[in-house]
């Protein structure tokens, strides 16, 4: 309904209303803050008024005093004074008749003097008896009685002020002059009184003054007002307090006064407002022209859009009418609607055109581009195909090939691609000019074409991936394959196996892998750089498994995707624990047949010295014995003629009892010291070849037996020997009673009388041998001979111990044979440790004849 | 003054069988120098310096050493890195005189600084020669002294 509405009229409502939607509230309360504002200034003009009335009312009293002294000072009244002492009495005889303004009586100054003040209403001359004597009156009023004997009141008045009083019931301003002459005497007296009436109050207020008035008020009553019009005498406050706003309501602060009388200025409030309302008035109208210039500027802004508006839509209806050649609805009511309308009918025409015209185009083209289109495909499929490798062929009773890959499959072997009736796809295989198997795939989407996809190459791949996922599978290198950040994608069962976990489980939880090859995280950043640096990285590490610790070889090296960056390291891990155990069994082997091979040369070296040295002997002395004969020879064969001389005898004598006899002794004792070397040699390879039969041995009764056969020589030296726990020991009885015999013996042997000595026995349990200690505070060993301690034949030290330089050899090669060691700590002058080290285990394995040397 | 009744030998031998051989031998050469026979490498050292058993007993001022090897306490190898490596007893003339012919034993001696190096058994008429000679060797060492 609303839109049938033209736009103009609609939009000019709408302005008014919303106008005065602002306007009326907005000029309420502006109105209301004018009209605030204006009684707030009128009241301080006014209050200003009040005060300048008050101001003006008391300058009006004191000029009223001034006027007293002024007539009393007048030559007029001193003349008329001057005349009537001459006369010696007073014109009338106390009966006082007020003289009128009209007739002022001859002591009353000039009228040109007395416009200056204001007219009292009775000026009253009193003779020195202050007796009244004339009057002055003013208006007409009569004076009242009171102030005809002014006794009462010059009381009041004698010190020369003015006086506010009630005179007979009304209040009165009095002032009052003496008149003094030169002796000081008082010649007369001079009062002045004006009763505090409306007249009085017209004369004491500013002149011009209307908008307000003036009221004097005695007990909350009007005795006098300036405008007896508008409030007369004798009303009272509360009365004409409704109409009239009292200004300024003061007491009198001048002169004297015996009565409460206020001033006070009033004024009309409906003259306030009235004012008030004047300006509302002005400013309404002021805003109304404002507001009708404001609306025909609208009016002009809307009449232009509108037409603005409507010429649009005439040029829709005419683009509809004469372009499209409809005839659109003439619409009356809103502009915008209309065009709104319009547009959408429009829309909605021009989309029914274009697509019966894109229908009639569609139609027209459709044959034309789908032959367009199917060579165009026949290329495209061409092309794609050929690009895939993949052969298309028309089937029909002359099949054709249909793109080069095809041409050349079909020159090759053009029997070989034919699907039968219920065939869909198939696999198909030949052997080519060059003796190779070729496959091929056949697939037959379509009831007339036949895809071939030589897949030779692709089965070839698979069949080796095949073959190498068999070989990871089942090699005995543990093998995986990680991702770049470590984590496992490929685990072989062997390598699971070795690190004890699920080959499934750990492709599925993405575990890193390393961490499980070893827990140093030293060896990992180690790994991990090189992998950063080379690529590739090799090395050993350990493995602690359930099972035990595994000694593993890992290589690792990064393989990057062709067809993607995706980098993936490969691994390869041995298991080198055996081998790692052999090289170092090996080695160790290797370092004992070193040892042992020195040996060897060092008892090559010894025995060709010892046995040398009596062979030195025997062959020395037997030239000894040549020589003997070959003197004696011919002194004793007879041939010789002449008897012996003496010298001769002598000699003969000597070479007999003497150098004969010695040459035998010493190749006897030669011959000896040989063949104890040689039976010295011959125990000891008996020890290196007698067959070991070793048995649970306890230790400790076996070196008590030791101890208890060296007792008498303890007993001597005065020793003490100190035995430990000793272990069971897995070893030949024999063996170990020379073991300890003789390293208890030498601990016993050398020690020093100067201390007494001290010897212990001690044994250390390890897990896969046992060290047994003896330790003795004996006279100990000069590091210069330590080589010497083991070596066969040599002795340390003083000789002053017998002994043949055999013991410690024999020792050795019998810990050794054990599969032990036995080494020494010594320091000359302090004591000797010598320790043998026995394993849990020993050694049988080793055959004897290696050890035949030491 | 023939030089070798100013020089002294000393005789270094564990085997008294071989000092015997020895004495009798440079005798019979008619080596006319004094023998001292002393038969381990203390008793030699004490002996060179004039210390231990022989406290008391001026050491000759000439000198020559015939040194054994092997032998039990100080060997000769140490009784002659000690006399070669003192600049006191450096330029004594010693002969070493061994059973063993062992060529690292005889470099090793050579390396110690031993002046001549005798297989045992000795051929004296050499022997005798070679002593005579350093025997001069000192003499006039000492008098250039």
């Amino acid at each position: 309904m609303f839109s049938r509405i033209p736009l103009l009229p609609k939009m000019l409502l709408l302005t008014l209303l919303v106008g005065a939607l602002i306007w009326v509230p907005l000029d309420l309360f502006h109105t209301q803050r004018l009209a605030e504002l204006m009684r707030a200034q009128q009241m301080a003009q006014l209050e200003f008024s009040a005060q300048e009335d008050r101001v003006y009312f008391d300058h009006f009293l004191r000029t009223y005093h001034q006027a007293a002294r002024f007539f009393g000072a007048e030559n007029r009244l001193s003349d008329y004074l001057d005349q009537i002492e001459a006369n010696g009495s007073w014109q009338t005889d106390a009966v006082i008749t007020p003289q009128q303004v009209d007739l002022p009586p001859p002591w009353l100054p000039r009228t040109s003097v007395l416009r200056i003040f204001p007219l009292p209403r009775f000026v009253l001359l009193l003779d020195s008896d202050e007796q009244v004597r004339e009057i002055y009156a003013s208006g007409e009023t009569p004076p009242p009685h009171q102030l005809l004997h002014p006794q009462a009141i010059l009381m009041q008045l004698s010190h020369s002020g003015v006086l506010m009083s009630n005179v007979g019931g009304i209040p009165y301003l009095l002032s009052s002059e003496a008149i003094v002459a030169d002796d000081g005497r008082l010649r007369a007296r001079l009062i002045l009184a004006t009763p505090l009436d409306s007249e009085f109050l017209r004369n004491a207020q500013k002149p011009g003054v209307e908008d307000h008035l003036t009221l004097l008020i005695r007990d909350d009553r009007v005795v006098a007002s300036s405008r007896p019009d508008l409030i007369p005498e004798g009303e009272t406050v509360a009365t004409f307090k409704h109409h009239y706003m009292i200004l300024g309501k003061s007491f009198f602060d001048y002169g004297v006064a015996d009565l409460f009388v206020q001033f006070a200025t009033v004024m009309s409030t409906s003259e306030v407002e009235a004012l008030t309302r004047e300006l509302r008035h002005e400013e309404r109208r002021l805003r109304a022209f404002t507001a009708a210039g404001l609306l025909t500027a609208f009016l002009l802004i809307i009449i232009w859009v509108t037409r603005s508006v409507r010429r649009v839509t005439q040029q829709i209806t005419s683009f509809s009418r004469q372009t499209l050649g409809v005839d659109p609805q003439e619409l009356s009511g809103d502009e915008l609607k209309i065009l709104a309308l319009q547009f959408t009918a429009l829309r909605s025409e021009i989309e029914a055109s274009r697509a019966a015209l894109t229908e009639a185009v569609e139609e027209r083209t459709r044959s034309e581009l789908e032959a367009a289109q199917q060579a165009q495909m026949v290329a495209l499929l061409r092309n794609v195909t050929d690009a895939l490798g993949v052969g298309v062929l028309r089937l029909g009773p002359q099949p054709q090939p249909l793109n080069g890959v095809m041409e050349r499959l079909f020159a090759c072997c053009p029997t070989l691609f034919s699907l039968a009736e219920d065939e869909e796809s198939a696999e198909r295989e030949v052997i080519d000019a060059n003796g190779r198997l070729r496959v091929f795939d056949l697939h037959r989407p379509l009831e007339e074409f036949l895809l071939v996809l030589e897949i030779t190459e692709a089965r070839e791949t698979r069949q080796r991936l095949a073959l190498a996922l068999q070989a990871i599978e089942h090699t005995t290198e543990g093998v995986f394959v990680t991702e770049a950040d470590g984590t496992a994608i490929l685990v072989n069962p062997t390598l699971a196996r070795l690190i004890g976990i699920d080959e499934e489980g750990t492709r599925q939880r993405r575990l890193p892998l390393l961490p499980l090859l070893t827990d140093d995280p030293q060896l990992r950043a180690e790994v991990e750089q090189g992998l950063a640096q080379t690529g590739s990285w090799e090395g050993d590490l350990t493995l602690h498994t359930d099972t035990g610790n595994h000694r593993l070889w890992l290589r690792l090296g990064q393989v990057q995707e062709q067809t993607s960056d995706t980098l993936h390291y490969v691994g390869v891990v041995s298991d080198i624990t055996e081998r790692h155990l052999a090289t170092e069994r090996l080695a160790r082997y290797a370092e004992e047949l070193q040892q042992a091979n020195e040996e060897v040369k060092s008892f090559a070296s010894i025995l060709s010295h010892d046995l040398r040295s009596p062979l030195v002997n025997v062959k020395g002395f037997v030239g000894e014995l040549r020589h003997a004969v070959t003197t004696l020879q011919p002194l004793l064969d007879g041939t010789q003629a002449e008897p012996l001389t003496p010298e001769q005898q002598q000699l003969v004598k000597e070479t007999f009892s003497a150098d004969i006899p010695e040459a035998l002794d010493f190749i006897d004792a030669s011959v000896r010291k040989m063949d104890r070397l040689i039976q010295a040699i011959l125990t000891l390879s008996r020890l290196g070849r007698r067959e070991l039969k070793p048995e649970p041995l306890p230790l400790g009764p076996l070196v008590e037996e030791q101890i208890e056969s060296l007792r008498f020589q303890l007993e001597r030296r005065q020793a003490t020997i100190t035995v430990g726990e000793l272990p069971v020991v897995l070893a030949d009885r024999t063996a170990m009673e020379q073991i300890f015999g003789n390293l208890i013996g030498n601990a016993v042997n050398y020690l020093v009388p100067e201390r007494p000595g001290r010897i212990t026995i001690r044994a250390d349990e390890g897990v896969n041998e046992v060290q047994i200690h003896i330790s003795d505070n004996g006279r100990g060993i000069d590091s210069a001979d330590f080589p010497k301690v083991f070596a066969i034949f040599r002795r340390a030290g003083p000789q002053d111990v017998p002994g043949e330089g055999m013991g410690l050899a024999f020792v050795q090669t019998l810990v050794r044979r054990h599969g032990g060691r036995i080494w020494f700590q010594s320091a000359l002058g302090v004591g000797s440790t010598f320790s043998i080290a026995l394993p849990r285990q020993p050694l049988t394995s080793l055959p004897s004849h290696r050890r035949h040397a030491a | 003054m023939p030089p070798d009744h100013q020089t002294t030998l000393l005789l270094v031998e564990d085997d008294p069988g071989h000092a015997r051989l020895i004495e009798k031998n440079l005798r019979r050469t008619r080596l006319a120098c004094p023998l001292r026979h002393v038969s381990d490498g203390q008793a030699a050292l004490d002996f060179i310096y004039g210390s231990g058993t022989f406290c008391g007993e001026t050491p000759p001022r000439q000198l020559i050493v015939l040194l054994d090897i092997n032998m039990p306490g100080l060997d000769g190898f140490q009784v002659l890195e000690q006399i070669k490596t003192d600049p006191r007893t450096r330029t004594i003339p010693v002969i070493i005189l061994t059973t063993t012919d062992d060529e690292r034993e005889e470099r090793r001696c050579y390396e110690l600084g031993c002046d001549l190096y005798i297989t045992k058994p000795v051929d004296y008429a050499a022997f005798s020669e070679v002593v005579q000679r350093l025997g001069v060797y000192l003499s006039q060492l000492a008098v250039s002294a």
